[in-house]
Protein backbone atom coordinates (compact mmCIF):
# COMPACT_ATOMS: atom_id res chain seq x y z
CA UNK A 1 0.00 0.00 0.00
CA UNK A 2 1.56 3.31 -1.12
CA UNK A 3 1.67 6.39 1.05
CA UNK A 4 -1.22 8.87 1.04
CA UNK A 5 -0.57 12.53 0.16
CA UNK A 6 -0.93 13.46 3.81
CA UNK A 7 1.70 10.91 4.81
CA UNK A 8 4.01 12.23 2.12
CA UNK A 9 3.73 15.81 3.42
CA UNK A 10 4.76 14.83 6.92
CA UNK A 11 6.80 11.63 6.96
CA UNK A 12 6.82 9.51 10.06
CA UNK A 13 9.19 6.59 10.67
CA UNK A 14 6.85 4.04 9.04
CA UNK A 15 6.52 6.21 5.96
CA UNK A 16 10.29 6.60 5.79
CA UNK A 17 10.86 2.89 5.83
CA UNK A 18 8.24 2.44 3.09
CA UNK A 19 9.93 5.04 0.92
CA UNK A 20 13.30 3.35 1.27
CA UNK A 21 11.94 0.38 -0.71
CA UNK A 22 9.31 2.02 -2.96
CA UNK A 23 10.39 3.67 -6.18
CA UNK A 24 6.93 5.13 -6.87
CA UNK A 25 6.72 6.92 -3.51
CA UNK A 26 10.33 8.08 -3.88
CA UNK A 27 9.29 9.77 -7.11
CA UNK A 28 6.35 11.49 -5.38
CA UNK A 29 8.62 12.72 -2.61
CA UNK A 30 10.99 14.10 -5.25
CA UNK A 31 8.07 15.96 -6.85
CA UNK A 32 7.00 17.34 -3.48
CA UNK A 33 10.55 18.47 -2.77
CA UNK A 34 10.54 20.25 -6.13
CA UNK A 35 7.44 22.17 -5.09
CA UNK A 36 9.05 23.04 -1.78
CA UNK A 37 12.18 24.24 -3.52
CA UNK A 38 10.10 26.55 -5.69
CA UNK A 39 8.35 27.97 -2.64
CA UNK A 40 11.62 28.46 -0.75
CA UNK A 41 13.26 30.12 -3.73
CA UNK A 42 10.71 32.93 -3.92
CA UNK A 43 12.66 36.20 -4.22
CA UNK A 44 12.77 38.82 -1.49
CA UNK A 45 10.42 41.75 -1.88
CA UNK A 46 12.06 45.11 -1.13
CA UNK A 47 10.59 46.88 1.89
CA UNK A 48 9.15 50.37 1.31
CA UNK A 49 11.72 53.16 1.24
CA UNK A 50 10.54 55.20 4.22
CA UNK A 51 10.18 52.16 6.50
CA UNK A 52 12.84 53.12 9.04
CA UNK A 53 11.39 56.60 9.40
CA UNK A 54 7.96 55.11 10.15
CA UNK A 55 9.40 52.62 12.63
CA UNK A 56 11.57 55.12 14.49
CA UNK A 57 8.72 57.63 14.74
CA UNK A 58 6.26 54.99 15.95
CA UNK A 59 8.82 53.85 18.53
CA UNK A 60 9.48 57.40 19.75
CA UNK A 61 5.75 58.01 20.02
CA UNK A 62 5.14 54.84 22.06
CA UNK A 63 8.07 55.58 24.39
CA UNK A 64 6.82 59.12 25.02
CA UNK A 65 3.30 57.86 25.67
CA UNK A 66 4.61 55.30 28.12
CA UNK A 67 6.66 57.92 29.97
CA UNK A 68 3.65 60.21 30.16
CA UNK A 69 1.52 57.37 31.56
CA UNK A 70 4.18 56.56 34.18
CA UNK A 71 4.39 60.20 35.27
CA UNK A 72 0.64 60.49 35.55
CA UNK A 73 0.23 57.28 37.50
CA UNK A 74 3.05 58.28 39.88
CA UNK A 75 1.50 61.71 40.35
CA UNK A 76 -1.96 60.27 40.98
CA UNK A 77 -0.63 57.64 43.36
CA UNK A 78 1.37 60.12 45.40
CA UNK A 79 -1.54 62.57 45.44
CA UNK A 80 -3.96 59.98 46.77
CA UNK A 81 -1.43 58.89 49.35
CA UNK A 82 -0.93 62.46 50.54
CA UNK A 83 -4.61 63.34 50.73
CA UNK A 84 -5.32 60.10 52.54
CA UNK A 85 -2.56 60.71 55.06
CA UNK A 86 -3.72 64.27 55.70
CA UNK A 87 -7.22 63.06 56.44
CA UNK A 88 -5.87 60.49 58.85
CA UNK A 89 -3.65 62.94 60.69
CA UNK A 90 -6.27 65.63 60.96
CA UNK A 91 -9.17 63.50 62.03
CA UNK A 92 -7.48 61.09 64.38
CA UNK A 93 -4.93 63.36 66.02
CA UNK A 94 -7.53 65.70 67.48
CA UNK A 95 -10.62 63.62 68.07
CA UNK A 96 -12.11 65.93 70.66
CA UNK A 97 -12.96 68.68 68.16
CA UNK A 98 -14.20 66.21 65.57
CA UNK A 99 -16.42 64.44 68.06
CA UNK A 100 -17.51 67.77 69.51
CA UNK A 101 -16.91 66.62 73.07
CA UNK A 102 -17.13 70.01 74.65
CA UNK A 103 -15.99 70.65 78.15
CA UNK A 104 -18.77 71.73 80.54
CA UNK A 105 -16.39 74.07 82.34
CA UNK A 106 -15.80 76.15 79.18
CA UNK A 107 -16.78 79.81 79.14
CA UNK A 108 -19.38 80.91 76.64
CA UNK A 109 -16.66 82.45 74.49
CA UNK A 110 -14.60 79.25 74.62
CA UNK A 111 -17.69 77.21 73.80
CA UNK A 112 -18.41 79.32 70.74
CA UNK A 113 -14.81 78.92 69.57
CA UNK A 114 -14.94 75.18 70.07
CA UNK A 115 -18.14 74.89 68.07
CA UNK A 116 -16.62 77.03 65.38
CA UNK A 117 -13.58 74.72 65.31
CA UNK A 118 -15.82 71.65 65.15
CA UNK A 119 -17.71 73.04 62.17
CA UNK A 120 -14.46 74.10 60.44
CA UNK A 121 -13.00 70.62 60.78
CA UNK A 122 -16.19 69.14 59.37
CA UNK A 123 -16.01 71.59 56.46
CA UNK A 124 -12.40 70.58 55.84
CA UNK A 125 -13.41 66.93 55.96
CA UNK A 126 -16.12 67.48 53.33
CA UNK A 127 -13.77 69.46 51.11
CA UNK A 128 -11.18 66.74 51.44
CA UNK A 129 -13.73 64.22 50.17
CA UNK A 130 -14.55 66.48 47.22
CA UNK A 131 -10.85 66.79 46.48
CA UNK A 132 -10.56 62.99 46.43
CA UNK A 133 -13.45 62.73 44.00
CA UNK A 134 -11.95 65.35 41.68
CA UNK A 135 -8.63 63.50 41.80
CA UNK A 136 -10.32 60.26 40.82
CA UNK A 137 -12.11 61.98 37.95
CA UNK A 138 -8.82 63.51 36.72
CA UNK A 139 -10.34 66.96 36.96
CA UNK A 140 -7.42 68.55 38.77
CA UNK A 141 -4.58 70.36 37.12
CA UNK A 142 -1.30 68.75 38.13
CA UNK A 143 0.60 72.01 38.71
CA UNK A 144 -2.23 73.47 40.81
CA UNK A 145 -2.54 70.33 42.86
CA UNK A 146 1.18 70.25 43.57
CA UNK A 147 1.02 73.86 44.69
CA UNK A 148 -1.83 72.97 47.03
CA UNK A 149 0.19 70.12 48.46
CA UNK A 150 3.01 72.49 49.36
CA UNK A 151 0.69 75.14 50.80
CA UNK A 152 -1.30 72.60 52.80
CA UNK A 153 1.85 71.08 54.25
CA UNK A 154 2.79 74.53 55.63
CA UNK A 155 -0.65 75.06 57.16
CA UNK A 156 -0.78 71.53 58.54
CA UNK A 157 2.58 71.95 60.24
CA UNK A 158 1.39 75.17 61.81
CA UNK A 159 -1.83 73.44 62.93
CA UNK A 160 0.14 70.60 64.43
CA UNK A 161 2.25 73.09 66.36
CA UNK A 162 -0.87 74.98 67.49
CA UNK A 163 -2.30 71.81 69.01
CA UNK A 164 0.99 70.62 70.50
CA UNK A 165 1.68 74.00 72.05
CA UNK A 166 -1.96 74.25 73.16
CA UNK A 167 -2.39 77.63 71.50
CA UNK A 168 -5.66 79.46 71.80
CA UNK A 169 -8.72 78.72 69.68
CA UNK A 170 -8.29 81.92 67.63
CA UNK A 171 -5.04 80.70 66.08
CA UNK A 172 -6.53 77.29 65.40
CA UNK A 173 -9.65 78.79 63.82
CA UNK A 174 -7.52 80.98 61.55
CA UNK A 175 -5.40 78.06 60.44
CA UNK A 176 -8.41 75.84 59.73
CA UNK A 177 -10.01 78.65 57.75
CA UNK A 178 -6.82 79.15 55.79
CA UNK A 179 -6.76 75.45 55.04
CA UNK A 180 -10.37 75.48 53.92
CA UNK A 181 -9.75 78.43 51.55
CA UNK A 182 -6.79 76.68 49.93
CA UNK A 183 -8.80 73.57 49.12
CA UNK A 184 -11.78 75.63 47.98
CA UNK A 185 -9.57 77.61 45.60
CA UNK A 186 -8.26 74.45 43.99
CA UNK A 187 -11.73 72.95 43.69
CA UNK A 188 -12.90 76.20 42.13
CA UNK A 189 -10.11 76.05 39.52
CA UNK A 190 -11.06 72.45 38.70
CA UNK A 191 -14.39 73.66 37.32
CA UNK A 192 -12.70 75.95 34.77
CA UNK A 193 -12.61 74.67 31.19
CA UNK A 194 -8.86 75.19 30.66
CA UNK A 195 -8.06 72.42 33.11
CA UNK A 196 -5.74 69.86 31.60
CA UNK A 197 -7.30 66.44 31.69
CA UNK A 198 -4.96 63.51 31.96
CA UNK B 1 31.28 31.69 -1.24
CA UNK B 2 27.58 32.52 -1.34
CA UNK B 3 26.25 35.78 0.08
CA UNK B 4 23.69 35.20 2.80
CA UNK B 5 20.38 36.89 2.32
CA UNK B 6 17.22 37.44 4.31
CA UNK B 7 17.06 35.95 7.78
CA UNK B 8 20.24 33.97 7.09
CA UNK B 9 22.27 37.13 7.52
CA UNK B 10 24.09 37.38 10.83
CA UNK B 11 24.45 40.59 12.78
CA UNK B 12 27.59 41.26 14.80
CA UNK B 13 26.85 40.60 18.47
CA UNK B 14 27.93 44.14 19.37
CA UNK B 15 25.10 45.59 17.30
CA UNK B 16 22.49 43.70 19.33
CA UNK B 17 24.26 44.72 22.55
CA UNK B 18 24.29 48.37 21.47
CA UNK B 19 20.61 48.14 20.58
CA UNK B 20 19.91 46.73 24.05
CA UNK B 21 21.42 49.92 25.43
CA UNK B 22 18.96 51.93 23.32
CA UNK B 23 21.35 52.97 20.55
CA UNK B 24 19.15 54.11 17.65
CA UNK B 25 21.98 53.69 15.12
CA UNK B 26 22.19 50.01 16.09
CA UNK B 27 18.41 49.65 15.71
CA UNK B 28 18.66 51.22 12.29
CA UNK B 29 21.34 48.72 11.29
CA UNK B 30 19.10 45.86 12.47
CA UNK B 31 16.23 47.31 10.48
CA UNK B 32 18.26 47.78 7.30
CA UNK B 33 19.67 44.26 7.55
CA UNK B 34 16.34 42.46 7.92
CA UNK B 35 13.73 44.86 6.53
CA UNK B 36 13.36 43.09 3.20
CA UNK B 37 13.22 39.65 4.80
CA UNK B 38 10.56 40.76 7.28
CA UNK B 39 8.53 42.56 4.65
CA UNK B 40 8.67 39.55 2.32
CA UNK B 41 7.40 37.13 4.97
CA UNK B 42 4.59 39.45 6.02
CA UNK B 43 3.56 40.36 2.47
CA UNK B 44 3.61 36.76 1.19
CA UNK B 45 1.38 35.62 4.04
CA UNK B 46 -1.15 38.46 4.10
CA UNK B 47 -0.89 39.50 0.42
CA UNK B 48 -1.68 43.15 1.24
CA UNK B 49 0.96 45.85 1.04
CA UNK B 50 -0.66 48.12 3.62
CA UNK B 51 -1.04 45.33 6.14
CA UNK B 52 2.50 44.14 5.50
CA UNK B 53 3.82 47.66 6.15
CA UNK B 54 1.84 47.88 9.39
CA UNK B 55 3.15 44.48 10.44
CA UNK B 56 6.71 45.65 9.72
CA UNK B 57 6.28 48.79 11.75
CA UNK B 58 4.65 47.09 14.71
CA UNK B 59 7.12 44.19 14.68
CA UNK B 60 10.19 46.41 14.71
CA UNK B 61 8.74 48.63 17.42
CA UNK B 62 8.14 45.47 19.46
CA UNK B 63 11.70 44.35 18.83
CA UNK B 64 13.01 47.73 19.97
CA UNK B 65 10.94 47.67 23.12
CA UNK B 66 11.58 44.03 23.97
CA UNK B 67 15.19 43.64 22.88
CA UNK B 68 16.31 43.43 26.52
CA UNK B 69 14.37 40.18 26.80
CA UNK B 70 16.37 38.68 23.92
CA UNK B 71 18.87 36.58 25.84
CA UNK B 72 21.01 35.63 22.88
CA UNK B 73 20.59 31.88 23.39
CA UNK B 74 19.16 31.63 19.87
CA UNK B 75 19.75 33.51 16.67
CA UNK B 76 18.58 37.08 16.69
CA UNK B 77 17.17 36.69 13.16
CA UNK B 78 15.01 33.73 14.25
CA UNK B 79 13.66 35.73 17.18
CA UNK B 80 12.85 38.62 14.87
CA UNK B 81 11.19 36.37 12.30
CA UNK B 82 9.04 34.82 15.01
CA UNK B 83 7.82 38.26 16.06
CA UNK B 84 6.99 39.19 12.45
CA UNK B 85 5.09 35.95 11.87
CA UNK B 86 3.13 36.29 15.11
CA UNK B 87 2.25 39.87 14.25
CA UNK B 88 1.12 38.87 10.75
CA UNK B 89 -1.08 36.02 11.95
CA UNK B 90 -2.56 38.22 14.68
CA UNK B 91 -3.45 40.83 12.08
CA UNK B 92 -5.14 38.40 9.74
CA UNK B 93 -6.92 36.79 12.68
CA UNK B 94 -8.25 40.12 13.93
CA UNK B 95 -9.30 41.03 10.39
CA UNK B 96 -11.34 37.82 10.27
CA UNK B 97 -9.37 36.67 7.29
CA UNK B 98 -9.10 33.16 8.63
CA UNK B 99 -10.98 30.61 6.61
CA UNK B 100 -12.42 28.32 9.22
CA UNK B 101 -12.20 24.60 8.87
CA UNK B 102 -14.57 22.62 11.06
CA UNK B 103 -12.73 21.03 13.95
CA UNK B 104 -14.39 17.72 13.16
CA UNK B 105 -13.47 17.97 9.51
CA UNK B 106 -10.59 15.55 9.68
CA UNK B 107 -8.54 14.71 6.68
CA UNK B 108 -10.48 11.73 5.44
CA UNK B 109 -9.09 11.96 1.97
CA UNK B 110 -6.87 9.10 1.06
CA UNK B 111 -5.83 10.94 -2.07
CA UNK B 112 -2.68 9.64 -3.61
CA UNK B 113 -2.26 11.69 -6.73
CA UNK B 114 -1.34 15.14 -5.47
CA UNK B 115 2.35 14.63 -6.08
CA UNK B 116 2.29 12.34 -9.10
CA UNK B 117 3.95 14.99 -11.16
CA UNK B 118 6.03 18.08 -10.61
CA UNK B 119 3.04 20.12 -11.79
CA UNK B 120 4.38 23.49 -10.65
CA UNK B 121 6.93 23.46 -13.48
CA UNK B 122 4.27 25.03 -15.66
CA UNK B 123 4.01 28.03 -13.36
CA UNK B 124 6.21 31.03 -14.21
CA UNK B 125 4.85 33.39 -11.54
CA UNK B 126 4.40 31.52 -8.30
CA UNK B 127 3.37 34.67 -6.40
CA UNK B 128 0.33 35.05 -8.64
CA UNK B 129 -0.68 31.48 -7.79
CA UNK B 130 -0.18 32.09 -4.08
CA UNK B 131 -2.29 35.23 -4.10
CA UNK B 132 -5.20 33.19 -5.46
CA UNK B 133 -5.21 30.94 -2.40
CA UNK B 134 -7.23 31.85 0.68
CA UNK B 135 -5.21 33.79 3.27
CA UNK B 136 -5.34 30.82 5.61
CA UNK B 137 -4.20 28.32 2.99
CA UNK B 138 -1.35 30.60 1.93
CA UNK B 139 -0.28 31.22 5.53
CA UNK B 140 -0.28 27.55 6.49
CA UNK B 141 1.51 26.53 3.28
CA UNK B 142 4.27 29.11 3.75
CA UNK B 143 4.64 28.51 7.47
CA UNK B 144 4.85 24.73 7.15
CA UNK B 145 6.74 24.34 3.90
CA UNK B 146 9.00 27.39 3.88
CA UNK B 147 9.40 28.53 7.47
CA UNK B 148 9.55 25.03 8.94
CA UNK B 149 6.68 25.35 11.42
CA UNK B 150 5.15 22.09 12.61
CA UNK B 151 1.39 21.50 12.49
CA UNK B 152 1.32 21.86 16.26
CA UNK B 153 3.04 25.25 16.11
CA UNK B 154 0.68 26.44 13.39
CA UNK B 155 -2.30 25.22 15.40
CA UNK B 156 -1.08 27.27 18.38
CA UNK B 157 -0.57 30.36 16.26
CA UNK B 158 -4.08 30.20 14.88
CA UNK B 159 -5.69 28.98 18.07
CA UNK B 160 -6.90 25.91 16.19
CA UNK B 161 -6.35 22.16 16.19
CA UNK B 162 -3.57 20.31 14.41
CA UNK B 163 -6.10 18.82 12.03
CA UNK B 164 -6.99 22.37 10.99
CA UNK B 165 -3.36 22.86 9.97
CA UNK B 166 -3.11 19.49 8.21
CA UNK B 167 -6.28 19.85 6.19
CA UNK B 168 -5.51 23.48 5.31
CA UNK B 169 -2.06 22.53 4.03
CA UNK B 170 -3.49 19.67 2.01
CA UNK B 171 -6.08 22.00 0.51
CA UNK B 172 -3.44 24.59 -0.30
CA UNK B 173 -1.49 22.04 -2.35
CA UNK B 174 -4.68 20.80 -3.98
CA UNK B 175 -5.62 24.37 -4.94
CA UNK B 176 -2.14 25.05 -6.33
CA UNK B 177 -2.32 21.88 -8.39
CA UNK B 178 -5.70 22.90 -9.76
CA UNK B 179 -4.33 26.32 -10.76
CA UNK B 180 -1.33 24.67 -12.42
CA UNK B 181 -3.53 22.25 -14.34
CA UNK B 182 -5.75 25.07 -15.59
CA UNK B 183 -2.72 27.00 -16.73
CA UNK B 184 -1.42 23.88 -18.47
CA UNK B 185 -4.75 23.50 -20.26
CA UNK B 186 -4.64 27.14 -21.41
CA UNK B 187 -1.11 26.71 -22.68
CA UNK B 188 -2.03 23.54 -24.52
CA UNK B 189 -5.01 25.29 -26.14
CA UNK B 190 -2.74 28.06 -27.41
CA UNK B 191 -0.39 25.63 -29.08
ZN1 LIG C 1 4.89 3.44 -2.25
Amino acid sequence: MHLSDEQLIELDSNARSHIADCHQCQQKIANLENLRQRLRALPEVPAPENGWLRVSQAYQFQVEQQQARKQVSFWRFSSFALVASLSLVLFFLWPSEKAGQLDQSMSENQLAHSQKLKSLIEQNDLLQQQLNRQLMLNHLDEANFKRLQVELSVVDKALQQAYIQRLGSDEKVQLWQQRQRLIEQLLESAKRPEIVKI
Amino acid sequence: MTTKIGFQQELPEEVVEQAKRGDMKAFEQIYRTYANACYSVALRICDQTTMAQDVMQESFVKVMRRIESFRGDGRFASWLKQIVIHETINRIRSNNRIHLVGEDELLKSESKDLFNQSWLDVCRDLDSFLSRLSTTARAVLLLHEVEGYSHREIANLFGKSESFSKITLFRAYAALKQLAEKQQERQNALK
